[in-house]
């Protein structure tokens, strides 16, 4: 056997080893992983994929589903009124939510970023309706909003206002809702105290040496180094907002006059109470494909408003 | 007397009671004695679940030791009671049925409305008449409107554990206060509106101190006053009449029984104490309502100086609603575990068993020989209950529109808040289940 051909041998043997072993670090790793693994494709991808499948077929629970198509998704979009209506319903909500949820998030962060005496009570006392359940939060509303007794009212009446009916008017109903939401802005307020933490303060420096007022600084220093935390919270708020349901099952039960008849809920009354899985799952995709829409464009508008402190490199 | 839909059930329905009445002859007039045999001989032991309602208080006590009791008489029969909470119960049930046999429970209580949804499916529930004629069980013993729920075609997919007629409730502390006869209650529309404008009390600020009557309050439900009208929501044929000429004036005189009180002025009053309607009545902040037997037994245990009494609902025709709880047996179990579901489900509709819930909980039985039982019937109040079950009606299930009654309740409400008129509030409700109707014909071929 010649040294050359000695050599080449080795060498193959040598890169089968290392593959052997790349195999082996390979398996070690996924078999620590397999728990999340088997769960994830188990509990989470299995069922995602089964109701598209289901969203084309008939299903109500009871029989065998059979293939109808693009039917459910037809019906949806071109025949069912309701469809409209609970879309209409639910922009409305997140358009009305997100704005004042980001606002006053970044405003309570603010002025909670200051460092006062008592600061870390302020925090916990904002930061707490965000962690209560959303039933016990609802039923507490339901107090709040009562048109005769309720705190809203009494605090309106105190200075001449004669309050709404808000949840038994059809007019106030969402704009109830949505203030009760703002209640729970402690959580976007978190992740706005946690993005305050990192803006540099020799970048506040800076702009106080060029004789930058506070509210300048705060345009042009705190606000664009908050642009990822905003974008982040903005993500967040859409996605929740589409998803508003619980206030609709548990104050209103889509009323009234079907005023917070919420996508969400209009897509639980048609799976649980109409046991039509197949129709329901359709609209869960109809309204994953518009969340994913909105979350694309605004990841596509990010690149002109948000600012990374890593500069252009993201851009790339 | 009941809602009909496309097919032809209640003849059907009564040719089955009929032709298992026959059957069961021998037996025809015996009150049921599934709740007397002697211990059967030692056979294989079997394990059943049965899955109710009662996860707490005096039903579930009482549901526990006949179950016990059950197992007394039947040593190779173990029974795992499955109590699940109301508000959970349907969401369970459903789940089971969506993940199969392995899942479902072999005997479990269910809604009347729903049985027939399961049993058109074909595939979850059994037909019981093969049974039930094997076992001679006298089917006559159970109320015909309450058992009804149960038929589909020429099947009987359920039997009821209860009937619970609907009844109005009357305060006679109130009545003599408002200078009304305390023992002639309201027998037409025009005398309830009247009277209950005579017990209506104001209080401060657009608020109650007393309601006479409000149709929101108690379990009245709109369909219920259409019925006591000669209304009806479905044509022989089975097509949607919901904005027909009855239940239109139904709901105009709805509207005005509200307009007396107002929308606003009632969500007050309800919230002002978080009260239930019974409490209600029992702290005289109400004169009327509507309402089942269970009421009586609250009554009793809450309220046992309260002179109240109970009478038909008002209106030009005699009806109530019922919506019976029913024990349904599922598929795909072994032989023995449906013989032995089988033997559970007559032993708790038996008389003697029938009789304990009756007295225990106030749930009216749907056994007829346990409603007339001596210690039960010697109350006039109870009296009053059987004489309605013959005017009884329940919700049909329809395909295609399976919530049809809550879409109907949606619109009248709107209708009882002001924002629609009658007509259009009906015939909203009216081009909802036709479109519902029409989607399920079109996504199953």
């Amino acid at each position: 056997m010649s040294l050359e051909l000695q050599r080449t041998m080795l060498l193959k043997e040598r890169t089968r080893r290392r593959r052997l072993q790349a195999l082996r670090q390979a398996a070690t790793g996924y078999t620590f992983a397999s728990p999340w693994l088997i769960g994830f494709f188990v509990f989470t991808a299995g069922p995602i994929f089964y109701s598209l499948y289901l969203s084309f077929t008939n299903d109500n629970l009871l029989q065998r589903p059979q293939w109808i198509g693009l039917a459910n998704y037809q019906i949806a979009l071109t025949e069912s009124a309701t469809f409209w209506h609970s879309m209409y319903d639910t922009l409305y909500y997140v358009a009305l939510s997100v704005p004042f949820n980001l606002i006053l998030g970044i405003g309570l962060a603010v002025l909670l970023n200051q460092k006062v005496r008592g600061q870390r009570i302020f925090r916990t006392i904002f930061y707490l309706p965000s962690v209560m359940s959303g039933v016990a939060i609802s039923l507490l509303w339901l107090w709040i909003l009562n048109p005769d007794f309720g705190l809203a009212n009494i605090a309106l009446g105190s200075i001449g206002i004669h309050g709404p009916g808000w949840l038994t008017s059809q007019y106030w109903s969402k704009p109830a809702l949505v203030l009760m939401g703002i209640w729970g802005v402690g959580g976007t307020m978190v992740i706005f105290l946690a993005g305050l933490q990192g803006v540099s303060t020799d970048l506040y420096d800076a702009a106080y040496v060029d004789g930058a007022s506070a509210f300048k600084r705060f345009w042009h220093v705190t606000l664009p180094m908050l642009t990822p935390t905003i974008f982040f919270n903005l993500i967040m708020s859409v996605l929740g907002g589409f998803q508003v349901f619980t206030q609709a099952y548990v104050m209103t039960s889509g009323g009234p006059n079907n005023s917070t008849m919420f996508y969400a809920y209009y897509l639980f009354e048609k799976a649980f109470e109409d046991l039509q899985m197949g129709y329901a799952s359709a609209l869960a995709w109809i309204l994953f494909v518009i969340v994913m829409a909105i979350t694309l464009v605004l990841l596509r508008t990010s690149y002109r408003w948000v600012f990374y402190e890593a500069g252009d490199l993201l851009k790339k | 007397m009941s809602e009909k839909t496309t097919r032809k059930r209640p003849t059907d329905a009564l040719g089955v009671i009929a032709a298992l009445s026959l059957s069961a002859s021998a037996m025809a007039f015996a009150p049921a004695s599934a709740g007397r045999v002697r211990p059967t001989a030692s056979t294989k032991p079997v394990t059943i679940s049965f899955w109710n309602i009662y996860s707490s208080g005096q039903p579930q006590t009482t549901y526990d030791n006949l179950v016990k009791a059950f197992e007394k008489q039947n040593p190779s029969i173990h029974v795992k009671v499955v109590s699940i909470n109301f508000f959970d119960y349907f969401t369970k049930l459903a789940a089971a049925m969506a993940a199969g046999p392995s899942l479902t429970p072999d005997l479990a209580m269910n809604a009347g409305n729903l049985i027939d949804q399961q049993a058109q499916a074909g595939n979850q529930v059994i037909n019981l008449a093969p049974l039930i004629a094997k076992n001679h069980v006298n089917t006559h013993r159970y109320y015909t409107q309450a058992l009804r729920q149960g038929i589909y075609g020429k099947g009987i997919y359920a039997v009821p554990i209860d009937a619970a007629p609907r009844v109005l409730y009357y305060n006679k502390a109130l009545f003599k206060k408002a200078g009304l006869n305390p023992n002639v209650p309201p027998k037409s529309w025009a005398q309830l509106e009247a009277d209950a404008k005579r017990l209506t009390v104001k209080g401060p600020k657009g608020t109650f101190k007393t309601i006479g009557f409000d149709p929101e309050l108690g379990n009245y439900y709109f369909w219920t006053a259409a019925w006591t009208n000669g209304g009806s929501f479905f044509s022989a044929s089975g097509k949607p009449i919901i904005n027909s000429a009855k239940n239109l004036q139904t709901l105009q005189f709805w509207v005005r029984l509200q307009k007396a009180i107002g929308a606003k002025a009632l969500t007050s009053f309800q919230s002002e104490t978080g009260n239930s309607d019974y409490q209600e009545m029992g702290t005289n902040r109400l004169a009327m309502y509507v309402a089942t037997s269970t009421d009586m037994s609250e009554f009793a245990q809450s309220y046992p100086k309260l002179q109240y009494g109970v009478a038909p609902i008002p209106g030009p025709v005699h009806a109530t609603w019922i919506d019976s709880w029913m024990l349904e047996i599922f598929q795909h179990h072994t032989s023995a575990v449906t013989a032995a579901s089988f033997k559970l489900m007559n032993f708790l509709t038996s008389t003697p068993a029938q009789v304990q819930i009756a007295e225990q909980t106030g749930d009216f039985p749907a056994n007829r020989f346990a409603a007339s039982a001596p210690a039960l019937i010697s109350n006039p109040i109870w009296k009053v209950y059987t004489s309605q079950l013959k005017y009884a009606h329940f919700e049909r299930y329809v395909p295609g529109a399976p919530t049809w009654s809550t879409n109907v309740n949606s619109e009248v409400q709107d209708a009882l808040d002001g924002y629609v008129s009658p007509k259009a509030a009906l015939n909203a409700a009216q081009s909802q289940v036709v479109h519902d109707i029409k989607l399920y014909d079109q996504t199953h071929p």
